[in-house]
């Protein structure tokens, strides 16, 4: 290791005074905080009642629990109709972004402008937007004769959260995958060209495998993301009494611990959660090896 | 070939072309039209008075123009659109300290795992970064049974702290992969003339990794500014509740008072929009930073 600097003496102290905050941080605060969650679960506990150990109580509670099989069952289906729309609407984002061209740093920056807003503020326009009378929408619809939509009604209310998360997702997604598209080399291209392939042959053989790996990066991404997502849910879903139309792991947590605070059941929805993200994650590294090409 | 003949040739390729180009200008203009839409209706409705936005048919812009929630929202000393004013003077003391703190025990913990050797260097290393993919979900209630029993729920310290939570192991990520890029000779040669390692680090190291400390300050920022989750849930009083908070309860309060809210949106997403505008060329550095170096 070539002049990497090894600590002496007195600067081993430094070394660990720079460290510190982080490492306190990090260590006691995340490992810290799942090892307690872990441990939470297994009490029966409203935080002004002395806590009583129920053992895997909550557990068995939840796996008859219909609420919470279709919370699991809604946030999964939320997770399959978004990680595909958004790598497809990024890929997409990201070609166009790619082809260069006038106002391409305008147009870069205003594609990335959602992912930096709040998503709450993006929230309250899409309440409007969707809203049965005096919204956006219906009243572009009811402009043109159609009959309108109750996008936020049983019915649609599932695709239109999902459609407003993908819209504040797609920025994000598309400079990443911008990146990797840029970092193909023009050589490949001009061989191909040279060959006589066409544009579709050129898309499929050599820029969808050497953008493989940012693809599975954004896969990941995105999945986590989706497992994880709240506020829109919050914003366009709530209803009286803290219940939502779309009650997903996430916010059956948020209701449980709270706004009733059952902190035990609470922190066993999430580490269900935890389960269903590690255990996702390890069947994408297992399909990573067969579908991510590395050169 | 002759020189007819390669001038058809051309012309055919670009008619061919053409179609194409057309496609790709009405992609573009979809997208931009899709993108803005929902900004640009925010903003109308947020400057209309609310007979104007629900004539039918629809209207880009409004007759008379409506500053009455702008002007409640920066004067007004009661009601939830004061309100408001409290939320950003919380949302700006928040994202500043978690910013400042993670941008300087960040690049600290950075310049050690970049530059200086012990044992478990790459183990603690992964770890960081792990903690990146651990759902918040699963952190939030224990931090909030800890912020409740050192009785710090509902102030701004306890949001800092779990703002950092999530930060710092990116401005690690973000600015290890600055500091990796400055030759190691720089600092040997100062230290050779003398400077302390901590010399180094603020005369040297720092100096040189502006562009990294913006980038990773914006991302602070703006992450901390949006952060929704557990600003909703430590704060239940005016004392600490975020603009995001804030905003979010508009929606049960003011009713259906749509400018209100707009306005109110408005407030909420401009300081990122405008940070991100002027810092535009940091960001997309920052961003691809972790996707080309892997």
């Amino acid at each position: 290791m070539t002049g990497t600097l090894k600590p002496l003496g007195a600067e081993r102290v430094w070394l660990w005074a720079m460290l510190a905050p982080t490492i306190l941080g990090i260590i006691f605060g995340t490992a810290g905080s799942l090892v307690a969650s872990g441990a939470i679960s297994l009490l029966k506990w409203d935080l002004i009642n002395p806590a009583s150990w129920v053992g895997l109580g909550n557990y068995s509670q939840l796996a008859v629990d219909p609420k919470f099989l279709a919370s699991i069952r809604v946030t999964l289906e939320f997770t399959a109709l978004y990680v595909p729309l958004c790598i497809v609407g990024s890929l997409a984002l990201a070609l166009l972004l790619n082809r260069g061209g006038h106002g391409q740093g305008f147009f870069r920056t205003m594609v990335f402008a959602p992912s930096i807003t709040s998503a709450v503020a993006i929230g309250l326009i899409f309440n409007w937007i969707y809203a049965k009378d005096e919204g956006l929408l219906n009243r572009m619809i009811a402009a043109v004769g159609l009959p309108t939509v109750n996008w936020l009604g049983d019915r649609n209310i599932f695709f239109s959260v999902t459609i407003a998360n993908v819209w504040g997702a797609l920025g994000e997604g598309a400079i990443i995958l911008l990146a990797g598209l840029k970092s193909v080399p023009a050589t490949y291209y001009e061989a191909a060209t040279i060959d006589g392939a066409s544009a579709r042959k050129k898309f499929f053989s050599i820029t969808l495998p050497l953008i493989s790996p940012a693809i599975f990066f954004q896969v990941i991404i995105a999945t986590v993301n989706a497992l994880q997502a709240f506020e829109y849910i919050y914003m366009l879903t709530r209803r009286t009494q803290g219940e939502s139309a779309m009650a997903t792991v996430v916010y059956m947590v948020y209701r449980n611990g709270f706004r009733w605070f059952s902190m035990g059941l609470a922190s066993a929805q999430a580490m269900i959660l935890a389960v269903v993200i590690i255990a996702l994650m390890v069947v994408y590294f297992r399909l990573e090896k067969k579908l991510v090409t590395y050169d | 070939m002759s020189r007819a003949e390669a001038k058809r040739g051309a012309a055919a390729a670009r008619k061919r072309i053409a179609p194409g180009r057309a496609a790709l200008y009405a992609a573009v203009a979809l997208v931009c039209v899709a993108i803005i839409a929902p900004y640009a209706w925010l903003v109308v409705s947020s400057l209309s008075f609310r007979v104007d936005l629900t004539t039918v048919p629809l209207k880009w812009f409004p007759k008379k123009l409506n500053l009455e929630n702008y002007k409640e929202i920066a004067l007004g000393s009661n009601g939830i659109k004061a309100s408001l004013k409290t939320g950003l003077l919380n949302s700006i003391a928040i994202a500043g300290s978690s910013t400042l703190f993670c941008l300087l025990a960040g690049s600290l913990a950075a310049y050690v795992f970049s530059r200086l050797r012990f044992r478990g260097k790459g183990a603690v290393f992964s770890f960081i970064l792990l903690t990146q993919f651990m759902p918040m979900i699963v952190l939030i209630i224990p931090i909030y049974i800890i912020m409740s029993r050192l009785g710090l729920l509902n102030t701004i310290p306890a949001l800092v702290i779990a703002d950092c939570a999530f930060i710092l192991p990116l401005v690690i990520w973000l600015m290890r992969g600055y500091f990796e890029a400055i030759p190691r000779d720089l600092e040997e040669m100062a230290r050779i003339d003398g400077c302390s390692r901590f010399g180094t680090i603020f005369r040297i190291i720092l100096p040189l990794s502006t562009p990294g400390l913006a980038a990773s300050g914006i991302f602070a920022f703006i992450i901390a500014w949006n952060e929704f989750f557990s600003a909703l849930v430590l704060s239940s009083t005016l004392r600490s509740k975020t603009i995001s908070v804030i905003i979010s309860e508009f929606s049960s309060k003011v009713g259906v008072d749509y400018v209100a809210m707009a306005a109110a949106g408005v407030v909420a997403s401009l300081p990122p929009v405008i940070l991100a505008l002027v810092f535009q060329k940091y960001i997309v550095q920052g961003l691809t930073a972790g996707a080309v170096k892997g």
